[in-house]
């Protein structure tokens, strides 16, 4: 009995139901009871749909199982292979949900802003500004209803009861917890920082300073340019989360700055930023517009041009230097491709096994089921294969995310959260869907005459959907290859491209405390030992950047305004970096008036202000430490590179200054390295106690700055493995499929006298074919997206012809084996059992 | 025991006794006369359905008439397994009926 039988039958009594009534009560009478009566029928409706839902779901189930039964092998390579695309889909949704929730936790998060500057003759915008804006900025806008300046994190040594700590400090106004929800768990609620002295702490660092003890009301130095300064716990908030742009262990109020001499109410001097907090539903353009020239009133020429940035926006666009987006695109399409190949093969390998179950259809639609009962079948298998999978996805997504966490440092992690849960849920029935689509399909409209008949050559009508996506998995599978190699390309060249300085064995230290104070005698105690090769402190490093505005020089074109970048330098910098002097020379103590009057330049700075005989040229040089004076340029070093590769080098001017170090750093012989180390430690323990003792070693420092590259290395590369590995199944799948179909053909060239090795030549040539044209598409395709990546690069690699090559020959021998893996058996097998067959 | 109501068995008798006049309409007629209650389809359609999925009745497509706008009937009928299930209904009722089977006496005690 068909569900169109009954919905007939049912209408029909209805219908004489509905004229009985008429007849006797008249038509109004029978409408009403019409509506009623279809209101009554609701919950049976309902109750219906459920159970024979409920039994299609149990008869498909059944089916479903008995087919997976008996086909263990497909059915383990059909479900792993999308069970591993999904696995990656979530992972790569949980990371990107993960990037997009930086700092949207805040209360106020919509209506916070940076505020940005732009100065005249500088490109791109600046976060950091002057002291006094803040303020301005509030009293000259009503619609700006809170602002805070934010100076850090910067790391700054800790002491409590004689133990001595590194911690990441930040200066805030009295604003910045209103305006950022970081909940007060312990003290003032309302004001957490009420007087100079008073410090907050992050549950963490409370943890690690003072155990299990009360914090609040504690006193704690903080070793700030050299003096050692008290404050008093005044509050203690709950731990800051990863996905937040703001980082910090204690947290100051922002007029602890002025303890190392900076003014804070100079509008000359840049160093903090700024955000803002707007009123609810204020046009953000109009405030925009509001102080956009709002500087003019403050500056006498030069003013900046303000801008505001959301804060929502920051982790990802970053305005002052790029933010991940680009990568969070990137990782979305390598998201969607990996699941795109994963259907792929499901659907390839799900219409390869059509032959088996040919019989079957055939049968049942004699029996009488009809197209769609055959369709909602099959639907419904692909349903609970899909399922299957994602139970197995999820199972191993949660196995690998403990390492992921690690690699990439986050803190991601499988929520039950809506959108968590609702990203799942859609990801693997749009899956189910479309993987299940064309199997159904395709099965459902076999003719049943033909196929009882059993003649196997129907298939051919399949063939012409199978290459496509064949052809596609490859081309995935060689564009990830290739991309993957050139990535490591660039990223070997960055590692290991010679920067023009040594940087062997060369540890860096921040200049802090006693280090600093009584740096001559413990310089003297270590250059005693003979594995310390040269000691020096600068604040030239690759983690900070100095920059000055350089005033004027000897024949400087008027219009020309140069921002250099600057190293303060002592004597030791050129030993401790190995840096040649092109031209002139560098400081030295015989010339006394080198360190007042002297400054070298390099190569790109010469060239930059256009001097042709650069040797005693006169430069004024503005410096914050020292007023705006006149220097002679005493020699020209050889650009050397002092930032990453990601930039071309600056122009840079090397200065003798001291109160202007900030780093030390000391080049160490290599053999006996631990030895030396220790006896660094010691000395230094010794002589300046107040400075905790860590390092790191230059070459570390130099790797980190390429951390993105490699995390996205390491990925790309596991992408390709992935996209590999199914790839690699779905040919399995269909070499296998082949072969089986043609074994009768198999069997009839070998009576006939072909060998082996004949039979797999022909079966294969195929796949040969297929993953030729393969590398044709992948190959442009590659090209182009690594040729944009690597527009990033300052220095970059090339790409050699070679390299795609060597990708294409990797991708057809594996597929060769693949393929051959199988044909070989049904190439060996018995010709008399294949064709007894028929 | 069947799992078999009242209201459920009475269907059943009822498409026994009207043979292949034994659709809808025509049941909740019959049941309506029989117990003198106003019955409406709608309250028998369910249980219908329901014994049809226990395989207790069996269902052909019947005539169409005019009245129905051309649709076709939905006759009903008893399957074996179903008649089983009704006579062990009654085998019970009369078991438990046997002392009454007169009417009732009045207690001596």
């Amino acid at each position: 009995m068909s569900f169109h039988d009954d919905q007939e039958s049912l209408v029909g009594d209805f219908a004489e139901y509905y004229h009985r009534i008429a007849d006797r009560r008249g038509e109004p009478a029978a409408l009403a009871w019409y509506s009623l009566a279809l209101l009554k029928l609701i919950p049976s409706y309902l109750y219906f749909q459920i159970t024979w839902g409920i039994e299609m779901m149990r008869s498909t189930l059944k089916i479903t199982l008995r087919f997976i039964n008996r086909n263990k092998g497909f059915s383990f390579i059909n479900i792993s292979g999308l069970a591993v695309g999904l696995a990656c889909s979530f992972l790569i949704f949980l990371w990107v949900h993960n990037e997009f929730s930086y700092d949207r936790f805040h209360e106020n998060a919509d209506r916070l802003h940076r505020v940005l500057l732009e100065s005249p003759g500088i490109d791109g915008l600046s976060a950091y500004g002057p002291g006094p804006m803040a303020a301005a900025l509030k009293n000259s806008v009503p619609e700006i209803r809170e602002v805070t300046r934010l100076f850090g994190s910067v790391p700054a040594p800790v002491r409590y009861d004689e133990r001595l700590f590194t911690s990441r400090v930040m200066g805030v106004d009295p604003a910045f917890f209103h305006m950022f929800t970081f909940p007060v768990i312990q003290g003032d609620v309302g004001n957490p920082l009420p007087d100079p002295q008073s410090m907050v702490l992050t549950k963490k660092t409370a943890l690690r300073l003072f155990g299990t003890e009360d914090p609040v009301g504690k006193t704690v130095g903080l070793e700030w340019w050299g003096p050692w300064h008290d404050f008093h716990i005044t509050a203690v908030i709950d731990d800051i989360p990863s996905n937040s742009d703001i980082q910090a262990d204690l947290f100051l109020p922002f007029t602890f700055v002025t303890l190392s001499g900076m003014d804070i109410e100079s509008w000359n001097v840049s160093g903090y930023k700024t955000y803002v907090r707007l009123e609810r539903k204020t046009a953000f353009a109009t405030v925009n517009a509001k102080i956009s020239g709002l500087m003019e009133g403050y500056y006498v020429e030069n003013a900046p041009v303000l801008s505001l940035y959301p804060l929502i926006r920051i982790h990802l666009h970053n305005p002052d230097g790029g933010g991940p987006i680009v990568y969070v695109y990137v990782f979305i399409f390598i998201g969607c491709l990996i699941l795109g190949a994963a259907c792929i093969n499901f659907i390839n390998l799900s219409t390869s096994r059509a032959v088996k179950r040919a019989r079957e259809v055939g049968l049942r639609k004699v029996v009488g089921s009809t197209r769609s009962q055959l369709i909602r079948q099959f639907m419904g298998e692909s349903l609970i294969m899909t399922f299957l999978a994602f139970g197995t996805a999820l199972g191993m997504a949660a196995l690998a995310l403990p390492a992921l966490n690690r690699m990439l440092e986050t803190e991601l992690a499988v929520k039950a959260s809506g959108i968590h849960i609702l990203g799942y849920l859609s990801i693997v029935l749009i899956t189910a869907f479309f993987a299940g689509l064309y199997p159904a399909f395709f099965l459902a409209s076999y003719r049943p005459a033909l196929v009882l008949r059993g003649s196997g050559r129907m298939l051919s009508r399949g063939t012409g959907f199978r290459r496509p996506l064949m052809i596609a998995q490859f081309v995935i599978s060689i564009f990830l290859i290739i991309s993957t190699l050139i990535i490591y390309r660039q990223i070997t060249f960055m590692r290991g491209r010679d920067l023009g300085i040594n940087r062997d064995c060369v540890i860096n230290m921040e200049l802090r405390g006693g280090l600093r104070g009584n740096y001559s005698s413990i310089r003297n105690t270590l250059l005693e030992h003979p594995s310390i090769q040269a000691i020096s402190t600068t604040n030239g490093s690759f983690t900070k950047r100095f920059a000055i505005n350089l005033a004027d020089w000897e024949g400087k074109d008027p219009d020309l305004r140069l921002v250099t970048a600057i190293h303060a330098v002592d004597y030791d910098y050129e030993k401790i970096f190995d840096i040649q002097m092109t031209q002139g020379r560098y400081f030295t103590r015989d010339f006394p008036t080198d360190a007042s009057d002297g400054i070298v330049v390099n190569e790109t700075a010469v060239r930059a202000m256009g001097l042709q005989d650069p040797i005693d040229k006169r430069v004024t040089v503005p410096l914050p430490f020292d007023s705006l004076k006149e220097r002679r340029i005493i020699g020209v070093v050889k650009d050397y590179h002092f930032r990453s590769l990601h930039e071309n080098i600056e122009p840079l001017v090397l200065v003798l200054t001291p109160s202007w170090y900030t780093d030390l750093y000391i080049r160490i012989h290599p053999e006996g390295l631990p030895r030396t180390l220790s006896f660094i430690e010691k000395t230094i323990g010794e002589m300046a106690p107040d400075f905790p003792f860590t390092y790191t070693f230059l070459d570390t420092q130099i790797d980190r700055l390429y951390q993105v590259e490699m995390k996205v290395g390491t990925l790309v590369k596991i992408g390709m493995g992935i996209a590999l590995f199914i790839a690699c199944l779905g040919l399995l799948g269909l070499a296998s499929f082949t072969a089986a179909q043609r074994i009768r053909e198999i069997g009839i060239r070998k009576v006939l006298g072909a060998s082996t090795a004949e039979i797999l030549l022909l079966l294969n040539r195929k796949f040969v074919l297929w993953v030729a044209v393969a590398n044709l598409i992948a190959w442009p395709l590659a090209y182009m997206a690594m040729k944009s990546w690597l527009q990033a690069f300052a220095y970059r690699v090339e790409m050699p012809v070679g390299l795609f090559a060597a990708a294409g020959l990797g991708i057809l021998g594996l597929a060769m084996l693949i393929a051959s893996i199988q044909t070989i058996r049904a190439a060996a097998s018995d010709p008399a059992k294949s064709l007894r067959q028929e | 025991m069947k799992n078999l109501t009242r209201k459920e068995e009475m269907v059943m008798l009822a498409v026994l006794n009207l043979g292949k006049n034994a659709y809808l309409v025509a049941i909740t007629d019959y049941l309506s006369r029989i117990t003198g209650k106003e019955i409406g389809i709608t309250s028998i359609h369910l249980p219908l359905s329901r014994l049809e999925q226990l395989g207790w009745i069996t269902a052909a497509m019947g005539e169409a008439t005019a009245v129905r706008g051309g649709r076709r009937k939905k006759i009903y009928s008893i399957t074996p397994d179903g008649f089983l299930v009704l006579e062990d209904f009654k085998k019970i009722s009369d078991r438990i009926w046997e002392k009454y089977a007169g009417g009732r006496k009045k207690s001596s005690v």
